[in-house]
């Protein structure tokens, strides 16, 4: 990889946050890491990483509010996010696509491999 | 002159004598007629008062079990009737006329009508007994859901009678519901944990031996496995409980079936392994792209693949097979054939009902949730497709999966 891609994590679940990193580190990520929608939403638009990978369920400020917030915004309005879930229900799905994510994952049924080669689908890499 | 010798005085004694008889008859059978209509009308009013206290009784109990019933004489209208407690549970006021079905229909909830009037047509047309659930709601906007049961009379193909009873079943739907409501979030709850187990067994198993010693391998592809079965009984608990919610989603998507079946090949070859069952994979890179729901259709492979090894015998053989048939239609054809335990021939007619589990199965695998062929024979139904099997018990069981290539859009799976 000649331009090292940036992928912002947000995932408040610290044993999956820890595998989702050190995998994407270990695939020449540079990996940010956020833990509630507030701090990814900050995280975003501070630094405009060239994915964002997001839990749902999380403390403070859900995915579905962040991916709102983050559409409402210049930059934020045409970068990719990816949704990592293990809510899989017709209706989560259709307001998280509603709400502009890009790509739904349903976490207990992918493998890390499949979550990487999503990342790399969708940055061209 | 002798009185008694003159024959008039002996006639007219006579004549007196009858005359006094007879009224004495008539008086007594006076007597008669008044005390045995008296007896007539207790009698009479005993039976009025039994029949009247078994009304009374049939209604509390209709009260307290909250069941109404009914009767449609379509031969002798006047013998038509609908109990007190059928027009509560309808929200209206008893009424000299019985309702007529289609007088009922702004009691039914607007998104039943269709399904009420299709039930009715034919518990009215099919002779034998009919049950049915639908939603009704009272003029004061009160929502019930009522079961009803009964049995029709169909003559000639005309009915004759329809009588049977409703339930008012909104206490237990809304326990069944509330406990499929659980079962779903427990299970989303546990698939957070297993989740993380899963990718930090899959980070390790991918780095290889190295620092970890051929030992620590060995228990980190058995914690990925276990992981794995554990992953597959919770989201089996997760579409039964979609199911009976009715929030079963089908996702279209295009995919291709050969890549999904190796991948689920390799996902079980561990357990295969441990079995020391041999797998045969019969597939093909040229099979058309499937447009499915992936997951479920991985579900279904995953399950029938984990059954298959996990009831076979110990150095068995499972052969996993993938065909296409593209006459008439666009079909996946998938047999998977044991060499198991087979499933005993009195318990066939319920190896796809909920939580049922073969007996022989529970000796050899304790665990399981009894709901993966129920959940695929469903899956299955509402995709276009279908599953039978067939089996010998000590020998094996094979099932025949037909599913189509193109799944009906987008609908609802349940």
């Amino acid at each position: 990889m000649t331009d090292t891609k940036t992928v912002l994590v947000v995932e408040d679940e610290p044993a999956v946050a820890l595998a989702l990193t050190d995998t994407l580190t270990k695939e020449g990520f540079t990996v940010l890491s956020a833990t509630d929608g507030q701090d990814g939403l900050t995280q975003a638009l501070d630094n405009h990483p060239d994915i964002v990978v997001t839990d749902l369920k999380m403390p403070v400020m859900t995915g579905l509010e962040m991916i709102e917030k983050l559409r409402a915004d210049e930059w934020g309005k045409n970068v990719t996010v990816l949704i990592l879930s293990n809510l899989s229900d017709l209706e989560t799905l259709q307001s998280a696509m509603e709400k502009g994510a890009f790509h739904y994952m349903v976490k207990g049924d992918s493998s890390m491999a499949d979550i990487v080669s999503a990342i790399k689908k969708h940055l061209r890499v | 002159m002798d009185i008694l010798a003159n024959p008039t005085f002996w006639s007219s004694s006579l004549i007196m004598f009858v005359g006094v008889l007879l009224v004495s008859i008539a008086v007594v059978a006076i007597y008669l007629a008044i005390t045995a209509r008296a007896r007539a009308g207790k009698g009479m009013d005993l039976l009025v008062d039994a029949r009247k206290r078994a009304e009374e009784r049939l209604h509390e109990a209709e009260v307290i079990g909250k069941v109404g019933s009914f009767l449609w004489d379509f031969e002798d209208p006047t013998r038509s009737y609908w109990s007190d407690e059928m027009y509560a549970l309808f929200g209206l006021v008893p009424r000299r006329n019985i309702p007529t079905i289609d007088s009922l229909e702004p009691y039914i909830h607007e998104g039943d009508r269709e399904r009420f009037k299709g039930a009715w047509q034919r518990a009215t047309t099919q002779p034998g007994v009919f049950s049915f659930t639908v939603r009704t709601v009272s003029n004061r906007g009160e929502v019930r859901n009522l079961n009803i049961e009964g049995k029709s009379a169909v003559v000639n193909r005309i009915t004759r009678s329809v009588r049977g009873v409703a339930h008012d079943v909104t206490k237990e739907m809304e326990v069944d519901r509330a406990k499929s409501e659980f079962v779903s979030l427990a299970s989303h709850q546990l698939k957070t944990p297993l989740t993380s187990i899963k990718w930090l067994s899959e980070i390790l198993v991918a780095e290889g031996a190295e620092p970890l010693t051929k030992k620590q391998e060995e228990y980190i592809k058995n914690i990925k496995s276990s992981a794995q079965q554990m992953v597959e009984m919770v989201n089996d608990l997760l579409n039964m409980s979609r199911i009976e919610l009715g929030t079963l989603a089908m996702t279209l998507s295009d995919f291709n079936i050969d890549t999904l079946v190796r991948d689920v090949f390799r996902e079980q070859e561990h357990a295969a392994a441990q079995r020391k069952v041999t797998v045969n994979l019969v597939s093909d890179s040229s099979f058309p792209t499937m447009h499915a729901d992936e997951k479920l259709v991985r579900m279904m492979l995953q399950n029938l693949l984990s059954n298959a090894i996990k009831y076979s015998r110990e150095g068995g053989t499972v052969d996993y097979t993938l065909s296409l048939v593209s006459v008439p239609n666009d079909t996946i054809y998938l047999t998977v054939k044991d060499s198991g335990i087979g499933i005993p021939a009195s318990e066939r007619e319920k190896v796809f009902e909920r939580l049922y589990r073969a007996s022989n199965a529970q000796k050899l695998v304790p665990d399981g949730t009894g709901l993966g062929l129920y959940v695929i024979k469903i899956v299955l139904a509402r995709a276009g497709g279908s599953i039978t099997f067939e089996s010998e018990e000590g020998k094996g069981t094979t099932f025949f999966v037909s599913m189509p290539v193109v799944w009906r859009s987008g609908e609802k799976a349940a």
